[in-house]
């Protein structure tokens, strides 16, 4: 027997590109985004064809629906960032400063979703790619995901109407080029990280985070079919964020504030029925350094809360899972995430 | 003119008017804005004045309803 090659599974590429409009899938993607991993392409449902015709079995099965959905935890790079950004938060969601190097694309959620065509290639021995046409895609969730002693990433989930098999290769408008030596893209070092557990906006730096992760998502998102295969409508449904951290404690503030409704209660204080609204700001650098190149994601108002710790007869630390959810602002935003780059024009 | 509301764009960082796109939710989706950083209202509906408040309350973004330093 000829040996033969398998078909290696690290060699996938993925790319994305801005729709004008439902329906029309754009030929080229804007970017071509390295990623950690993925798994994201054609699905469809199955069901048993339950007829009755003498046979002691079910003669089969069919498929009701067809659609694209899927998970992808990219790189993130100042260039790319923005799409991303762009596809949750929406149409026109970009608004763009600064007439040269660096210029500043701050983000504000819009309720018109953006859709995109997506990509996934395919690797076919010889080094050559097959490709999936993801038409009309919306991330209907979307993480900042910090990790010390990790490279800052994005995940996403997305859900399209349609795909097109064994699709024209597409032609990047750019690829975002992993750089031959020295890391890439956003990091976890230097990051600024500014939490308030109970004031707006924050100014108080902290340095107990291990890990967050900041979540915006669409939960309820669904689409539904009438007379076609493929959906004939989308439901994006309400809008979620939250916040969810590795928090090592230091003091019992955090504790306080959850429980006590303060973070320095008196003596012999009752539990409160409180939540105050809190807040963070974190900038998060990019690795080579560059005050030119980096992320900021601003929160105003959210409410925050501590597990509770339990005690531990090994004597380890005292870390604790803090999470936060979104609170009504007093006015404006919920979350604006700005990156800078030298991309003048907007990605919404 | 007295009482008529004036929205400007400034840099992030410095404060100061800036040129660039605002994202509106309706056309025109990237409102142009010129190095003075004034963005201008006449042609915008109601609705995306609204839009601009929003985001002039929103401490980081670059949207500002109060008049920047440089312009005074």
């Amino acid at each position: 027997m000829t040996l033969a090659a398998e078909i290696p599974s690290n060699q996938y590429k993925f790319s994305l590109g801005k729709q004008s409009a439902l329906g029309t899938p754009v030929a080229n993607p804007d970017y071509q985004i390295p990623v950690y991993d993925a798994d994201i392409g054609p699905m469809e449902e199955r069901v048993d064809l339950e007829l009755i015709n003498g046979q002691a079995f079910l003669p089969g099965k069919y498929k009701p629906r067809a659609w694209f959905e899927g998970d992808v935890t990219w790189a993130s790079h100042p260039d790319s960032l923005p799409r991303l950004l762009a596809w949750h938060f929406g149409t026109s969601s970009d608004t763009v400063t600064g007439a040269g190097d660096p210029r500043t694309h701050t983000f504000a959620r819009k309720d018109v979703l953006l859709p995109h065509t997506f990509w996934v290639g395919r690797p076919v021995a010889g080094g050559t790619f097959e490709y999936d046409k993801g038409i009309d895609t919306f991330c209907t969730k979307l993480d900042f995901i910090y990790e010390s002693g990790q490279l800052f990433k994005i995940g996403t989930h997305a859900v399209g109407a349609s795909v097109l098999g064994n699709a024209t290769a597409p032609t990047p408008t750019n690829t975002i080029a992993i750089p031959s030596a020295g890391n890439f893209g956003h990091t976890w070092a230097g990051a600024t990280l500014k939490l308030d557990l109970a004031a707006t906006p924050s100014t108080t730096t902290i340095t107990n985070l291990k890990t967050f992760t900041i979540s915006c998502e669409y939960p309820n998102f669904v689409m539904d079919n009438t007379q076609n295969l493929n959906p004939d409508f989308y439901s994006q449904g309400l809008w979620s964020l939250s916040f969810e951290a590795e928090f090592i404690l230091q003091n019992w503030n955090a504790y306080n504030h959850t429980f006590y409704g303060t973070a320095s209660p008196g003596a012999n204080t009752a539990q409160s029925s409180s939540a105050p609204s809190g807040a963070l700001a974190f900038t998060i650098a990019q690795e080579p350094a560059s005050a030119n190149r980096t992320v900021q994601i601003d929160i105003p108002y959210i409410q925050y809360e501590l597990a509770r710790p339990t005690p531990n007869p090994d004597g380890s630390g005292i870390t604790a899972t803090m999470s936060g959810n979104l609170s009504l602002p007093a006015s404006g935003e919920p979350i604006t995430p700005a990156v800078k780059n030298n991309t003048a024009g907007s990605y919404s | 003119m007295a009482g008529k509301r004036r929205f400007y764009l400034c840099d992030p960082d410095t404060g100061k008017p800036v040129a660039g796109l605002v994202g509106l939710a309706s056309r025109p989706n990237n409102l142009e804005v010129k190095a003075n950083g004034v963005i201008d209202i006449d042609k915008l509906t109601a609705q995306q004045i609204d839009e601009l408040e929003r985001m002039a309350a929103t401490p980081s973004h670059p949207v500002s309803e109060s008049e920047p330093e440089a312009i005074k």
